[in-house]
């Protein structure tokens, strides 16, 4: 008996051949129904020999004689209508060569839609767009090589990162380079997740176009209004007063009064940024003394207008190099409506920018569950029962309810020796008095403002 | 009542997953881009923590029941060259079945690994990840040259002339290099420049997936004559502990790399373990008896009888599952070297619009994946059994032409409409590459590879000037 191979390999020596037990079988199971090729009957003479598909009548695929039928019977093969294999080859590797010229030509004619920053949702996720608009911070990280622009158009904000190319950018846009309160044109892939919120890389710098370079105006601080919210400009003041708070949260803030003789603006810069300020311009904004040219942006907090820092590292004494100041400035007295402080300087006469104004006239009684958003900043006389009263490191959390809602309010401890019948302060005493309407995280609360007409009963 | 939820929802990522996979040539990311559009309308009816418990039990039924369609309707994937190779010679004689569980045991048993395998994420891989970080650039083109020059000519001595030789030998070699550079080419434009509308771009590289893997299989399939024959149903599988044993070190190390590296897939990861799990104890598992007397019948070398056959679908399905699974799980490792996790893959890059894990999470997906892998496997062992009672009478070819009709369609709604479609249709052209000219589909990917390389050592701008895309 013939043995035949279909890959004319015969198997390696010392092994036993297909068809000889080699051991118990785990599938006693008959042959299929159906084989493929290299199989023929030697004993069976009258079994025209057949090899491959140049015989006329066979099969393709297994050599099998099927005369004119459009399919082969032995393993169904398709005689006639076939698609060359040959064919598919050609059209994929012109198609291919064709299809990426086309695909290239595509990408090389396309212009990125422009969208806006508020109508950014998470389909967009890796979407190559453009947004426009006005650069709000820049912070160029020398360490990591990383750029980041914060920008605005006017939707909502986006913050655009350059990874580890900020060389590349300042290689190729040189003087180019965008700056704080600079119009430009971005082109990056959006970033959408749940954890950040939505921001942009930037990985190409020739994608990033300054359209309107932004001139700083100088102003004095009096002739600053609530019209001026968003504007950047050049000031110069000093330094009238400066001091640190503890928030609830355990941060520290850095409350800052600036003035000139037009007026005074507060300025609050948070901890974590007073850290990245370089030490020049820490000492300078942190001790009175002399007046000093930088440029802010007005913002707005609990409607006063207030001063945001921008491009610290040119904060400069006026007409002259940096130098250390004097002497450090003493933290001011808690604001009393009755006293002022010595060298407070004169209040813009449009906008509330002095560090402690009287305490706001009253509106009248108000209930708890009517007070809304829209009244914040108003003074209303409350009457309430405490609910809870929880001990701070800094003051005294109250909460009261008049039956109608509950609204929280802090006590500081400076105030709290003004109160009268604090020391009584529990659950259950009745606590009375003007209280001004604040807002806090987005929630609404009460704030002391005049503590000495505040009772406890 | 939140243990409830997230098993219910298991149960339902896992049973959705089931079915949805027995659909040939269409990707668990397709149907998850689907079900992420879905959620994003209902999402208020949902709960939040149901998310990832949903989508972890549905990659974890594709581990398992894509099996089936590999096996049986000859839908190969990226992975299945990975994975599949020997189950469709086993399909031909009559062992599809065997094929289907012996690679079920093995993602079974990736589950497994994956699951003790926690310490070694936390305490050691989070190391790994920070030491590797800014070396991925180099490595990964490591990897990208040693899967290339791993394709050795074949044919040598086929031709009559030194230059019908030579060209038969290296006619394959040279298809994997253009296939490489094409998909490199179209990488580089749809990185650089993507062409899909805003709207839609968070399945942008859908088309350029589906067009590379899963077109040309169905092509292949319809212009196919093979028809598979009568499948045997036995007892026990044909296979030992030691095949279990020798599957599950190769599987590990190919699934670690893929599913921490990114845009290493299983195929190419396999290149690597695979070259452990080779000629490895020629041993005679079985042989096929002659069907009529007098005549012998041989198929294919010897060592396909042998157990090389076996230790590749179980090593196969060990690194099938640790890529797709242990991608996603590693995103719920959060220490404080890794606050946004060690994870990879699509499912990863999908879900990061709606999803983000939080600390403890990880214990949660772990259970998950446990719970999903223990009802995968009884579901494999149904659908297989099932599949094989109707696989003679199923004509693959009519069940493929609403199947690629179907495909079409999600990229035209899911992809970006027509240029979706221009995309997958320049895609499926250098996908038939590989296909027709018989070398590796791991040369498509290419198409991350080789931008990732050139972005993460920071060229990809100079890649952008070069071809005028920026």
């Amino acid at each position: 008996m013939e043995r035949r191979y279909a890959n004319a390999c015969p198997p390696p020596e010392g092994l036993p051949a297909p068809g000889e037990a080699a051991g118990p079988c785990r599938l006693d199971v008959p042959a299929p129904p159906c084989s493929t090729f290299g199989v023929q009957k030697e004993s069976d003479p009258t079994t025209p020999a057949i090899s491959g598909d140049d015989a006329r009548g066979a099969c393709p695929a297994c050599g099998y004689f099927v005369g004119a039928g459009p399919t082969c019977v032995r393993c169904g093969a398709r005689i006639a209508r076939r698609i060359s294999v040959r064919l598919i080859r050609v059209i994929s590797v012109v198609g291919s060569i064709v299809g990426v010229v086309a695909l290239w030509f595509a990408a090389y004619s396309k212009q990125p839609h422009e969208v806006r920053v508020g109508s950014v949702d998470e389909m967009m996720n890796g979407a190559l767009v453009k947004i426009s608009g006005k650069v709000t911070a820049a912070d160029e990280n020398r360490d990591k090589n990383t750029l980041r622009l914060k920008v605005d158009d006017g939707t909502g904000e986006i913050t655009a990162s350059a990874f580890n190319k900020l060389s590349q950018f300042k290689k190729v846009l040189g003087d180019r380079m965008p700056g704080v309160g600079d119009e430009i044109e971005l082109v990056g892939t959006l970033n959408v997740t749940q954890k950040f919120g939505v921001s942009m890389f930037l990985s190409v710098p020739d994608r990033v176009k300054v359209l309107n370079k932004y001139t700083v105006k100088s102003v004095r601080i009096g002739d600053l209004t609530k019209e001026n919210v968003g504007d950047m400009v050049a000031l110069r003041a000093r330094v009238a007063s400066y001091d640190q708070r503890s928030t609830r949260s355990g941060m520290v803030l850095h409350a800052i009064v600036l003035a000139d003789a037009t007026g005074t603006i507060d300025m609050t810069l948070f901890d974590a940024d007073v850290s990245k300020l370089p030490d020049e311009t820490r000492k300078l904004l942190t001790e009175q003394g002399p007046d000093l040219d930088l440029t802010i942006k007005i913002g707005e907090y609990r409607g006063r207008i207030q001063a945001e820092l921008v491009n610290p590292s040119a904060v400069i004494v006026a007409g002259g190099p940096a130098t250390v100041a004097s002497a450090p400035v003493s933290k001011p007295a808690p604001p009393e409506p009755a006293a002022a402080p010595v060298s407070q300087p004169p209040q813009a006469s449009s906008a509330p920018a002095s560090k402690s104004p009287p305490p706001a006239v009253s509106k009248g009684p108000k209930k708890i569950g009517e007070i809304e958003s829209a009244n914040v900043g108003n003074v209303y006389d409350i009457a309430a029962d405490v609910v809870s009263v929880s001990e701070r490191e800094k003051g005294t959390l109250v909460t009261v309810s008049d039956g109608t809602g509950e609204i929280k309010m802090m006590i500081w401890k400076d105030q709290s020796a003004k109160i009268s019948g604090f020391d009584q302060l529990k659950m259950g005493v009745k606590i009375s008095g003007p209280f001004k309407i604040d807002e806090f995280h987005g929630h609404v609360q009460l704030k002391v403002d005049a503590p000495e007409r505040i009772s406890i009963k | 009542m939140e243990g409830l939820t997230v098993v219910s929802y298991s149960l339902l990522g896992t049973l959705v997953g089931a079915v949805l996979c027995l659909i040939p040539s269409l990707h668990i990311y397709n149907f998850a881009g689907i079900a992420i559009v879905i959620w994003l309308r209902v999402r208020t009816s949902i709960p939040y923590f149901a998310i990832g418990p949903f989508f972890m039990s549905m990659v974890v039924a594709f581990s398992f029941i894509n099996t089936i369609p590999m096996t049986f309707f000859g839908a190969a994937d990226e992975s299945a060259g990975a994975s599949m190779l020997p189950s469709n010679d086993m399909l031909m004689r009559g062992r599809g079945r065997d094929a289907a569980l012996l690679s079920g045991v093995g993602t079974f048993l990736g589950a497994l690994i994956l699951i003790v395998l926690t310490p070694f994420y936390y305490h050691v891989w989070t190391y790994v990840n920070v030491i590797l970080d800014r070396h991925l650039h180099w490595v990964l083109g490591l990897v990208v040259v040693f899967y290339v020059m791993s394709e050795w000519p074949k044919g040598a001595g086929r031709g009559k002339t030194p230059w019908a030789k030579f060209r038969e030998a290296w006619r394959n070699v040279f298809a994997g290099l253009v296939t490489f550079v094409l998909a490199t080419i179209v990488g580089l434009i749809v990185t650089t420049k993507p062409l899909a509308p805003p709207e839609l771009s968070f399945q942008n590289i859908m088309p350029v997936f589906v067009g590379f893997f899963a077109i040309p299989s169905i092509i292949q399939t319809l212009i196919s004559e093979n028809k598979a024959p009568l499948q045997y149903k036995t007892g026990y599988l044909n296979a030992d502990w030691a095949d279990v044993g020798y599957g599950a070190l190769p599987g590990t190390i190919g699934g670690l790399m893929c599913a921490y590296m990114p845009a290493v897939t299983v195929g190419v990861s396999a290149i690597f373990s695979g070259h452990m799990s080779n000629h490895r104890n020629l041993h005679q598992a079985s042989f096929e008896k002659p069907r009529e007397s007098g005549t012998v019948v041989d198929f294919h070398t010897p060592e396909m009888y042998y157990r090389q056959e076996r230790v590749f679908l179980i090593g196969g399905g060990v690194n099938k599952i640790l890529y797709y699974v242990g991608a996603f799980l590693l995103v719920f490792v959060l220490t404080a070297m890794t606050p946004a996790g060690m994870g990879r893959g699509g499912l990863n890059i999908m879900l990061k619009p709606v999803f983000s894990p939080e600390q403890g999470d990880y214990f949660v997906m772990a259970a998950t994946v446990l719970f999903s892998a223990a009802l995968s496997m009884l579901l494999l062992i149904a659908f297989t059994d099932l599949v094989i009672r109707f696989l003679p009478k199923i004509n693959i070819r009519a069940m493929y032409v609403p199947i690629l009709a179907l495909i079409i369609g999600i990229v035209f709604v899911m992809g970006g409409g027509w240029i979706g479609l221009l995309v997958c249709a320049v895609t499926t052209c250098v996908g038939c590459i590989p296909v027709f000219y018989n070398c590796r589909r791991s040369h498509c990917m290419a198409v991350l590879l080789v931008p990732i390389i050139l972005n993460f050592a920071g060229y990809g701008d100079a890649v952008a000037r070069l071809l005028r895309l920026n």
